[in-house]
């Protein structure tokens, strides 16, 4: 037999194996649909059953050994795509914020490159959210935090308060994506938003210097990513209405 | 044949590795499944159990079957190549050791890393005063808070807390930086990269990490490491040049502006970024000290501590 046969041969045993995996994944894909669906039925937005289902044996294996045989999914499941449209609203609304900033003249020149700037990053992290999501990604700024950021920058006084708002904004999407990072499954869709939420906190601390905070306030020991600590809620903010 | 064995075998072991894997996560959905009653329905179940016995299946089984038996039979021993005479011993050759890491090695090696700071924070203590020096106290505290957190973690997981600083990162860049540091700027350059390093390796640890709990650990200290770079950055730049690096400028590139002062060596300064870009990078980081440029990586495999 020679090298052209043999490589045709495993060519064929390849796409023969690789249909069989395409059937593996459809159960999978099926298996975290049920799960979404149930969950969001529940009222989770965050789709914990898809969770629970998927890492749900990784987790076991974890606590027990710290070790895990099941390696986690690369591609984001439904539920991680849920969070990344919802995500990129997030960002286009950061947008939104940024243009009203630059448009109501409080700032002055030597903050308007930055202002600038960060109005450029957020648009990046929304064309890679958006690209990640794929078809779900809606491509439109969050309404409910359109609303509740976009008069304040509108009616403010002084280039402090404008800058204020952007840091409260800024400190805020760092910790929702710390929110978020304890939900996703995929891994490509954890490794996106680890690259974008240093860069929120950064530019957080960019404010602060500017602003004055202390270097406490610029700083945490941690990042918080819960509620509590500033992350914004998804379900306070829905995408829908 | 006309095919090494060495290139088949490579072959096969792909195959083997895409077969594995795929077992590995129908096994995973079938345990969820089963375990907990209200994961999946009756008939989700049953799809799940006999799914890979449906009618399409079974002839794509079929057909998988028969071409794996023609390759196999095609592989099959043929007479062994013509013995060529040898003389002398042959060379012993020792294989690589395989190591493998899990989340507890990863946890591990974070916490060394913190310590390497904590031991650079101490020893550039010395040539810092004032408001610097404040600062760089209050982020020696950070990581220290940081490695009680990992070690907290990997004891959670059954893991054994890695107490020291990493030794790799110890040996092959913070001796011999700290030979190199003579003033307060090196103290500051240093620091600076070693936040710049740990951000960019909790960042590159992430999706190594089995669990989104892990990760979210992980990362609520990687961004605290970003923060602290962006700041020493901004003192940094203050203390290279009167007016600083400033707040980030607009343009066509999204990274902020460089400081690019030179120093009495007359060899420049590498640029010092308050913002890396739209993204945190993955990539080494630079430190400029008593005139000279080193590159500092992120931590790999080969720095890991299993």
């Amino acid at each position: 037999m020679d090298v052209t046969r043999l490589r045709r041969l495993l060519r064929e045993v390849d796409e023969e194996h690789r249909d069989t995996l395409r059937n593996v994944t459809d159960d999978l894909t099926a298996a975290a649909d049920a799960a979404s669906r149930r969950s969001f039925l529940r009222g989770s937005l965050l789709v914990g059953g898809a969770a629970a289902l998927v890492a749900g044996p990784m987790a076991a294996a974890a606590s027990a050994t710290g070790t895990t045989t099941t390696a986690p999914p690369k591609q984001p499941l439904p539920a991680d795509i849920e969070l990344l449209t919802w995500a990129q609203s997030l960002e286009l609304a950061a947008v939104a914020v940024y243009d009203a900033a630059l448009a109501g003249k409080r700032l002055s020149d030597k903050v308007v490159p930055a202002a600038a700037l960060f109005r450029r990053h957020h648009i990046d992290h929304a064309e890679a959210i958006g690209a990640l999501a794929g078809k779900s990604a809606r491509g439109i700024a969050n309404p409910g935090l359109v609303k509740a950021f976009g008069p304040k920058v509108a009616n403010a006084t002084s280039e402090a308060e404008v800058l204020g708002i952007a840091f409260d904004l800024e400190n805020a999407a760092a910790s929702t994506y710390g929110l978020a990072l304890g939900v996703l499954l995929g891994t490509n869709a954890s490794a996106l938003v680890a690259s974008i939420q240093p860069i929120e906190a950064r530019h957080a601390v960019v404010l602060g210097d500017v602003l004055g905070k202390s270097l406490n306030a610029q700083v945490p020991q941690f990042q918080a990513s819960d509620t509590k600590g500033g992350a914004i809620d998804p379900a306070a903010y829905p995408l829908e209405g | 044949m006309d095919i090494s064995r060495d290139e088949l075998n490579r072959e096969r072991r792909a195959i083997d590795q895409a077969n594995t894997e795929a077992m590995r996560s129908h096994a995973s959905v079938l345990a969820a499944a089963f375990e907990d009653d209200d994961a999946a329905s009756a008939d989700d179940k049953a799809t799940l159990l006999l799914g890979g016995l449906a009618r399409r299946r079974f002839l794509t089984i079929g057909g998988f079957s028969v071409a794996t038996a023609a390759v196999l039979a095609a592989c099959g021993k043929k007479a062994a190549p013509e013995a060529v005479p040898q003389a002398g011993q042959t060379p012993v050759t020792t294989a690589l050791v395989t190591r493998n890491y899990n989340d507890v090695v990863l946890l591990r090696t974070a916490a060394s890393l913190e310590r390497n700071a904590i031991a650079a924070y101490g020893a550039a203590a010395t040539f810092l005063s004032g408001a610097t020096k404040a600062a760089a106290e209050t982020f020696r505290e950070h990581h220290e808070a940081h490695a009680v957190a990992l070690d907290d973690q990997t004891k959670k997981l059954g893991g054994e807390p890695f107490a020291k600083a990493n030794p790799v990162v110890d040996e092959r860049v913070i001796q011999p930086a700290l030979k190199l540091v003579q003033t307060d700027v090196d103290a500051l350059w240093l620091a600076h990269a070693l936040e710049e390093v740990a951000a960019h390796t909790y960042q590159t640890v992430v999706p190594l990490l089995s669990l989104p709990s892990l990760r979210q650990a992980i990362m609520s200290i990687g961004s605290v490491e970003a923060r602290h770079a962006t700041v020493l950055a901004k003192v940094l730049g203050a203390a290279l040049a009167p007016t600083g690096v400033g707040i980030p400028a607009a343009g066509p590139s999204t990274v902020a502006p460089a400081t690019t002062t030179a120093p009495a060596s007359g060899v420049a300064a590498p640029p010092l970024y308050l913002l890396p870009g739209s993204f945190e990078p993955v990539a080494a980081s630079l430190v400029h000290l008593s005139g000279q440029t080193l590159s500092v990586a992120p931590l790999g495999p080969n720095s890991f501590i299993y």
